[in-house]
Formats: structure tokens, sequence, C-alpha cells
């Protein structure tokens, strides 16, 4: 499903990710642990494509980073739900609009953009805060919100950036109980983190980076 | 489908919450297409008048003083053939001799004894609707032809009308050009500063997985959505002036004013072309 072979990315100031080994089978889940600046965004960054190894091949579901078309592109991305860290939602759309965006680009239709969004925020537990803009919810709702938006397009992989990153510690346990429940549905989640303790206390399989390089996975 | 209603409601919402740079670009529009309304306008009546001035090109045809009436006659017949005569009219000697007894009150015979006007002709010309009447190669023909001792026409005054009118129509369509790429920049600007508005959303597009057509389209629909609207503005401001023209002027323009569907087909066609340039140099530097 995701497969790094051999992979190097050097940013012009010399940091980057160097000869890194990966590989995560659909229905894993994994946290990718290091400090801040180790390389966890460089890697999802590489695995949704935005930017291309130096050296070695990236696999993702059919494609590979050496033969994928820049058309083809967009749709590896629909193949995958990201979460990001700061949130991300458009301040100007309500929870319902920010959810179904990723279902317009791929031209569902009416009726079903509403069952699917509907279903995910009850899922989530925003169905009564459907209509509400993002400045009027808090950072855990905005982070469920996200995870729902990531999740609506049924992707087979969830990249999710230092999710919990943001939000206090009991509303951090939340979203991961929603992304373990994503994950025993069978979509694989690669997490970044560098929190340890969170990762500990759910024991969950792990690869941890430091500058650049993997340490032990 | 309701992809497509998605991305044109998309448009729609982008004019909507960009209210004031769309309201510059609409405003921009309407300047211009007003201007450029006046110029259709110009440039369709002016026929009207160019065709009545037209309509009063004479050319006198003098035949030799030994040719009959009905040499004459034949003669008119041939020049009847040549191109750019519209009509031609035979002048007999006795013609003459009654229209010169008719502006000068003399009876040439009394004083002279005999009749020395000539047989002789006068030729309209053809209306040539825009382009410019040339009379040179008719004048060369008709001065080829045997027993044509003299051919009178006004050339100094037909050049300088034609001429006049030339230059006219080539100075609008240059006004009309440098209005159009003004408001092509304005409509471009504004699709840019939406852009730059809309980083966020673009990015967030990006990385769900849209394709560059999609995320470019509203942007498109934005720019042909003001251009639309500053034309039927336009339109609608050319339509009343029009008419009150028709209404109050009566007196002063002899003619009716014309402003008739190809001139609303012109201006709706320039917005869209203004409106789809517009957004396209907008959005080009974005999504490279």
């Amino acid at each position: 499903m995701i497969g790094f072979n051999n992979v190097t990315y050097t940013y012009p100031n010399g940091m980057g990710v160097f000869n890194v080994h990966l590989r995560i089978l659909p229905g894993e889940f994994y946290f990718l642990i290091g400090p801040s600046g180790a390389g966890k965004t460089t890697i999802i960054r590489l695995i949704y494509m935005d930017m291309f190894p130096d050296r070695g091949e990236i696999n993702v579901n059919r494609f590979s980073s050496k033969k994928i078309r820049k058309s083809k592109i967009p749709q590896l991305r629909r193949e995958i739900g990201m979460i990001p860290q700061n949130f991300n939602l458009l301040n100007d759309r309500n929870l319902f609009e920010n959810v179904a965006l990723p279902l317009h680009v791929i031209g569902c239709e009416k009726k079903e953009i509403r069952d699917r969004v509907m279903s995910l925020l009850i899922e989530v537990g925003l169905e009564d805060k459907a209509y509400e803009y993002p400045r009027e919810l808090s950072g855990g709702e905005q982070q469920r919100a996200c995870i729902a938006r990531g999740l609506v397009k049924d992707p087979d992989i969830i990249l999710a950036d230092e999710p919990t990153g943001n939000l206090d510690p009991s509303t951090a346990m939340q979203i991961m109980g929603l992304l373990e429940r994503i994950n025993r549905k069978g979509t694989a989640v690669l997490m970044t983190s560098h929190n340890y303790r969170l990762i500990k206390e759910l024991g969950h399989r792990f690869i941890e980076i430091k500058n650049g390089i993997i340490q032990t996975g | 489908m309701s992809k497509i209603i998605y991305l044109f409601h998309e448009g729609i919402r982008y004019v909507w919450r960009h209210k004031l740079s769309a309201f510059t670009a609409i405003g921009s529009v309407f300047f211009s297409l007003v201007i450029i309304g006046i110029f259709i306008i110009v440039q369709q009546n002016s026929h009207q008048l160019i065709d009545y001035i037209r309509s009063k090109y004479e050319i006198e045809v003098f035949f030799e003083g030994n040719v009959t009436n009905e040499d004459a006659q034949l003669i008119v017949n041939q020049i009847k053939e040549l191109d750019g005569v519209q009509s031609i009219a035979l002048v007999t000697k006795e013609d003459a001799l009654g229209i010169y007894q008719e502006q000068f009150d003399e009876n040439l015979i009394d004083i002279l004894g005999y009749n020395p006007l000539p047989n002789s002709a006068v030729i309209n010309l053809e209306k040539h609707g825009n382009t410019e009447v040339d009379i040179g190669p008719l004048i060369a023909n008709l001065e080829k032809i045997p027993n044509v001792d003299e051919v009178v026409y006004e050339g100094t005054l037909i050049r300088r009308v034609e001429y006049f009118y030339k230059t006219t129509i080539k100075i609008i369509s240059y006004i009309a050009i440098g209005l159009l790429v003004i408001t092509i920049i304005v409509i471009s600007n504004t699709v840019k500063l939406s852009v730059y508005a809309k980083q966020d959303l673009i990015q967030n597009l990006q990385s769900i997985g849209a394709t560059k057509r999609f995320i470019k389209t509203p942007f498109i629909i934005e720019g042909i959505l003001e251009g639309i609207i500053g034309a039927i503005l336009a339109i609608v401001v050319l339509f009343i002036a029009v008419r009150s023209g028709n209404t109050y002027f009566t007196d002063i323009i002899s003619f009716k004013i014309m402003f008739d569907i190809t001139g609303i087909i012109w201006l709706l066609g320039f917005a869209i072309l203004i409106g789809l340039i517009g957004s396209y140099r907008g959005i080009r530097v974005l999504l490279k």
C-alpha cells in the first residue's frame, strides 16, 4: 500500500530524509514519531506526492513516484485522506460545506453528498454543528471536522500530520479513539506525532525518525 | 452534472465574496462597453449618413458635339454596364437647353442662333456599405469610351468624404481595442486578487485531489460573470439612451437611431471574451 524504497529527499539547507525504507500494509496503524524537524512532515508530503524524492522510489497503491504523471497526482490524492495539524478548515464555509468539499471534487450527486457528510458528522459527534462555521468551534471540534473531511471520500489511507498537536490531553485521546475506530474498519492510518507518552499508552507500531534517518520501525 | 452546478455556484460565490473587487471589474466592463457600444451605434448609424452623402455623388459625362441623341443613348447603354454605376440618366441637347434656360433665364438659341450644348449623361454611383468608394477606375473607363469629350466630377470632395469616413472608423476601432485591453487587464487583476485571497482554499483543493481544471473553473466563471453583468448594465443604459434620442431629438436627427440585436450580440460577445481572457490571465500565475 505505502512503500518507500531507499528514498532520499534533501532540502536546499541540507536537511531532509535519507535512505528511508518503509512499508505500510492495508489496515495497519503506524505512528511516525520524532522531534520537530526530524522529517515526519516530509515523509507525509512525499506520500501524497507534494514533492518527489531525489533518489529511490515511493509506491502508494498503484502509483509510483518514478512513473506518475502530473495529471495523475489528483487521482492518487483522492485515495488518501489528509488530516493536517493546523485544522485547515475554510473559514468562509460551514462545517457541512467543509466536509463535503472532497465529494464535490469527485463529482458526487447532491443526495449522496448529504447522506455521506451527515453520517460522518454523526460519527465524529458534530451532527448538531453542521451549519456552524469553523470559528464557532473549539479546537477539538475543528480537528474532528478535519477527520470527517479526510474520511468522507472513503480513502484507503489516512495521513494524519500531528492531529493532536494543538489539543489538550483529553481531547487528544478522543481524537485517537476516533482514528482507531476508523482503522478497525480497514483504513490504514499513518500518524505523525512527537508525543511519546501518547504512543506508549496506545501501544501501536511506530517508526522513529531522527535527523531524517529512520531509527526503529 | 452536479459538478458543473457546483462549479457554477462557486463562481457566483466568488463574485459575491469579493464584492468590492467585483464591483470594480463590473464597473470597468460597464464603462468600456458603454464606450464601445456608442462606437457600435455610431458605426451602425453612420451607414445611413454616409449612404445619404454617397447618393449625392454624381459624375457628369459630356459627349462630343457631333454625337446625335441616338448615338448618345448607345453610349449611355455602354456606360450602364461599367462597374460602380448604379444608374445613369441621359441629358439630351434639348434637355440641357431647358435646364440652362431654367437656371439662367436666357434662351441660348435666341442669343447664338443654335444650340451649343452637347448631349451628356449623369451617373449615380453604387453604394459600398463600409468600404471606401474609389471612383478612379470608373473615371478611367469613362474617359476611354469614344465620343466622350469630358468627365466632370467632384473628385476632391468625394476623396475627402471617403478619407474622413475611413479615418473615423479606423480611430474608433483603435480606441475600442485599447479599451478592451484595459478592461481585460482590470478583470485579470480582479481575478488575481480573488486567487490570492483564496490561497487556503486552493491548497485545500490540491491536497484533496482536485484537478487544475476544477480549481480554475470557478475563477473563469467569476471573470465571465463580471463581464456579462457589466455588459447587461451597458446594454440597458445604451438602450435607454437610444430610445430617448429617438423620442426627444426627432427634430435634430432626421433618421431613426438604430441599436439592433447585432450590436447587443457584439457587446455580449466582447464581455464574454473580456471575462475569459482576463480570468485566464489572472489564474495562470498561480496554477502553472
